[in-house]
């Protein structure tokens, strides 16, 4: 009997142990998370903290985790080394767990810039359930927040913390908000929805300074920007980055560039050793070679794929690309590959803008290898499949700006092949 | 499994799969109050696509490895082993709409009415879900597709 370990708790555990189950009913499971809270879906922890979602909703894979899938969740417990020659992992108990086949799924964790006055009460990464309840104790004193960054993780906590009713300023050092993922034009359309909802930006600044509170000075009572400008607030969200939590994988002498580097199998320079997810750094299907992407989707679909692998399967990772979708402010909008490479001239680039909404296309060799749409969202998949299968679209590309854009639009080979794949 | 085949040659672009789907998941099962008086307003989780002369109901398909499961941040779309059939899960739901970005089929409705997406159910209390019922040209056929 095989015996499977699992470090991280989060969406690639959860697909490592629908890919493993897939093959091997019987091998044991073993997942290790330092977290101690049963897994969770890390995107909603920004409902969760204004009340959105509660508790009960806010679970993640409690059907992997069922009883009849045996899945030992270790929680509140770290790795903190692997022997690869014994294929043992030590935990910081001390206890040793041994491993046949070993599936690094640790994530991220928020990349924090160095400023004078981060150790002063108030100053909070936006991460985890640890992160939350933190804000949690800090919001009914709060009036004011500032959050820096302005990308994903900080328009989420800026949404939030503007539910709870807390002035927010979001300090962003480039030129507009969410810009890995929207150009100027789209983000745009958010950020006045941002206004609206009492969220201020401040862009092309940087936080210098942590200020202490007059009469506490322990306490967070505000911040000085790049510009010497001061901004009072009462609580600090730094959500500026993340970085792929390598240590582990580093100290047992796998191959790592920015992540860990994994094969096409989603297997590591080292057999029977697999990594996924945020951690991982895996075939890129836009730019042919390897890269990290910090996505929960990807990180699902990465688990499955090493997990099948470890339990016997041969599939290969059809490769990731940057997506998300966004629901900011009450504006939706979904983003995917690549987003504004308009210098270069081995692309073309489609839009069409309409009040408020917006729609790009991204060409390169007649293939869409990127698009966004903000408010009218409801073609995105077909646009996406179009992406993921690097379809050629040269005979009708010009129907992808069509506003009422539809199944129909797509040629026959097309929707033959995808009502095929659907059903297979 | 039994599965709804949309038959893009014998489909008309009538609309009304979109009619009796509406009908069928409103509260009053009454036509006349279902599109007039029904606050929000029941919508329908077919729609019509249409690229002249070409139209297709086009609907959740219950895809066996769904797109929508493996991108859901939340869980709120899981698929059920037992029926094969795809559930969403509102009370999970945050509307992040990643299921949108992902569906090949363009087939969740969004709308500024409901907060969260809407999806074909089966018609669970129907013998024969709704859309193939009414369908006046048999455009859309309840059969039982082999999985391969």
């Amino acid at each position: 009997m095989t015996h499977y370990t699992i470090i991280g708790g989060s969406a690639g555990a959860v697909g490592g142990v629908e890919g493993i189950r897939k093959h091997d009913p019987a091998g044991t499971i073993t997942v290790v998370s330092d977290e101690t809270a049963l897994p969770y879906s890390r995107p909603a922890i920004g409902e969760s903290l204004d009340g959105r979602v509660d508790s009960e909703s806010l679970r993640f894979g409690s059907q992997v985790f069922r009883e009849e899938n045996s899945v030992q969740l270790l929680l509140g417990r770290k790795a903190v080394s692997i022997d690869l020659q014994k294929r043992v992992i030590r935990l910081d108990n001390g206890q040793d767990l041994s491993f046949d086949r070993l599936l690094l799924a640790t994530g991220a964790k928020p990349f924090v810039p160095k400023m004078e006055g981060m150790d002063r009460v108030g100053f909070c990464t936006f991460m985890n359930l640890g992160d939350i309840d933190e804000i949690r104790q800090a919001v009914p004193l709060a009036r004011r927040a500032v959050v820096i960054g302005g990308g994903l993780i900080g328009v989420e906590a800026a949404e939030a913390l503007a539910n709870l009713g807390l002035a927010v300023t979001i300090v962003e050092l480039r030129g507009w908000l969410l810009n890995l993922l929207l150009d100027r034009e789209a983000a745009r359309i958010i950020e006045a929805a941002a206004r609206v909802r009492g969220a201020e930006l401040v862009t092309g600044q940087s936080v210098k300074t942590v200020l202490g509170r007059e009469g506490n000075d322990r306490r967070i009572g505000g911040v000085i920007l790049s510009s010497g400008a001061r901004v009072e607030c009462d609580l600090v969200i730094s959500a500026v980055g993340v970085t792929p939590r390598t240590e582990l994988a580093s100290q047992a002498g796998l191959d790592i560039n920015r992540g860990i580097l994994v094969d096409r199998h989603m297997q590591t320079s080292v057999p029977e050793i697999y990594a996924c997810g945020d951690v991982a750094e895996a075939y890129d299907l836009i730019g042919g070679d390897r890269r990290t992407f910090a996505t929960w989707p990807l990180a699902r679909i990465g688990g499955r794929i090493a997990g099948e692998n470890m339990a016997g399967g041969h599939i290969e990772y059809p490769g990731g690309f940057a997506m998300s979708a966004l629901r900011y402010f009450g504006v939706p909008a979904v983003s995917a590959g690549l987003d504004a490479p308009e210098t270069s001239g081995d692309f073309e680039v489609m839009r069409t803008q309409a009040k408020g909404s917006y729609r790009k296309i991204v060409l390169r060799d007649s293939r869409v290898v990127g698009f966004t749409l903000v408010r009218n969202i409801e073609c995105a998949g077909l646009i996406h499949n179009l992406l993921r299968t690097q379809a050629d679209v040269s005979s009708f590309k010009e129907k992808l700006l069509s506003p009422d854009l539809s199944f129909a639009h797509l040629p026959e080979n097309v929707r033959r092949r995808t009502i095929m794949e659907a059903w297979a | 499994m039994k599965r709804i085949v949309p038959h893009e040659d014998l489909c008309m672009g009538c609309t009304l799969c979109q009619v009796h789907c509406t009908l069928a998941h409103s509260r009053t099962k009454d036509l006349v109050k279902a599109y007039r008086r029904e606050t929000p307003r029941t919508l329908p989780r077919i729609k019509p696509a249409i690229d002249k002369p070409l139209s297709i109901g086009i609907q959740c398909h219950h895809c066996s490895d769904p797109p929508c499961v493996a991108a859901c941040l939340t869980g709120a779309m899981s698929l059920d082993q037992e029926s094969g059939k795809v559930v969403h899960d509102i009370e999970k739901c945050i509307a992040c709409w990643t299921c949108v970005m992902v569906c090949p089929f363009g087939a969740l409705t969004v709308s500024d009415e409901q907060k969260t997406p809407l999806k074909c159910d089966f018609c669970p209390d129907l013998e024969v879900p709704a859309c193939v019922a009414n369908c006046p040209n048999e455009a859309l056929t309840l059969e039982e597709v082999a999985d391969q």
